[in-house]
């Protein structure tokens, strides 16, 4: 009798620890050697178009955000790995008492489109439910990331209005959508497995 | 800043003013919230000592971050009004009138005209929020005629009176104000 294949083992020892685990991505600590990468990500490449605040951020700047990420229990923040192990983007909160904020960017595009997003958004909120007293999780997303609202919208966020003129970026300050998720909202969706 | 006085003063014979907050507001706001008829409409807080208030008062007026306003009439202070750092964007506007005796006088719509006008003049702002609870329709009445618009309801967004309740989001931006001064948005609200 031919037996199956078993997972490979070794390359699932080698990624770092995470239960946060979902069917394309796995949500990693950030480490200080991260760095390099999260500058280069943050500065240039497709996904600064949607970013908030455009201006390059020098290496300690970005260095201070990670070591400061990577302890504080009110911003959880993680990198966004393909379950092969590809680092491809970030995903993190803000805590304000019972509520929330969410941010998340994946910073190669040849991973934009394909689901991963709202994978790495259902695996950050339901842990994040289960974790955290909260009430809510919310966002703000500028009106023409069409992708990202549908790919929110997937994930079960719901919207609650526009911001006008809520931030200042190319030259004029422009609209965001806002958008949320309740604890009640996540409790009727079906749970995810843990891994 | 000096003292502004309502121009609808003579409708209703009281004479609102608006100045800076001073250390001396600090103990008749602190009875003003302790005695919680506008905790409903606000937030329910336990009534706090005159040391902590005091307290808070330093630590505020150090930070700087907050502008607060007394709204007074015939110097007895009536209720308060602040410009704080905001929730999303700009600077959140907050008021409180105390006493029942005041309220649904146009002490309110008087004071958030005269703070948003200070706010876009001196401070320079582009934009003012604020929030307001969905059953409060005098308060909205009151920020829609200073030429605020509901942009959002942000669902539980905060905890009061037992549960969490929705809250309606306004704002003001500036070129809206620009346009309420000179008359440019159909004259009389």
């Amino acid at each position: 009798m031919k037996r199956r294949p078993r997972p490979d083992k070794s390359l699932k020892q080698s990624l770092p620890a995470t239960w946060l685990v979902g069917r394309k991505v796995r949500l990693r600590p950030i480490e200080p050697a991260d760095v390099p990468l999260l500058q280069r990500w943050r500065n240039d490449g497709p996904a600064l178009e949607w970013l908030n605040r455009q201006l390059p951020l020098s290496a300690a700047t970005v260095a201070e955000w990670a070591a400061q990420a990577s302890v504080d229990p009110q911003m959880p923040a993680f990198i966004i790995q393909t379950l092969g192990g590809r680092d491809i983007g970030t995903a993190g909160l803000r805590v304000y008492g019972a509520r929330a904020t969410l941010g998340i960017g994946i910073y190669d595009d040849a991973f934009w489109n394909r689901g991963f997003g709202q994978d790495t958004v259902e695996v950050l909120v339901d842990g994040a439910f289960r974790v955290m007293p909260l009430q809510r999780i919310e966002l703000t997303v500028f009106p023409g990331n069409v992708r990202a609202i549908r790919c929110y919208e997937q994930a079960g966020f719901k919207r609650e209005g526009v911001l006008r003129g809520y931030a200042y970026r190319a030259g004029r300050y422009a609209d965001c959508v806002i958008m949320s998720l309740l604890h009640e909202e996540w409790e009727r969706r079906a749970r995810r497995p843990l891994r | 800043m000096g003292t502004a006085r309502a121009p609808a003063a003579a409708v209703t014979g009281l004479k609102p003013r608006i100045r800076r907050f001073r250390r001396a507001d600090v103990k008749p706001m602190t009875e003003g919230f302790a005695e919680g008829s506008i905790a409903e409409l606000t937030r329910y807080i336990f009534p706090y000592s005159s040391t902590a208030a005091f307290a808070e008062h330093e630590r505020l007026t150090r930070q700087k971050k907050r502008h607060r306003f007394a709204i007074t009439v015939d110097d007895k202070l009536v209720g308060i009004c602040t410009l704080r750092p905001p929730l999303f964007s700009g600077m959140e506007l907050t008021i409180g009138i105390f006493s029942e005796r005041y309220q649904g006088k146009g002490i309110g719509t008087f004071t958030v005209r005269h703070v948003c006008a200070w706010g876009f003049e001196k401070l320079r702002l582009h934009r003012i929020e604020l929030g307001v609870y969905p059953d409060n329709i005098r308060a909205q009445r009151c920020y829609l005629r200073c030429g605020f618009k509901k942009e959002a309801l942000l669902r539980k967004l905060l905890y009061n009176d037992g549960e969490f309740r929705d809250v309606i989001w306004m704002s003001l931006l500036r070129k809206e104000w620009q346009n309420v001064i000179s008359g440019r948005d159909g004259g009389r609200r």
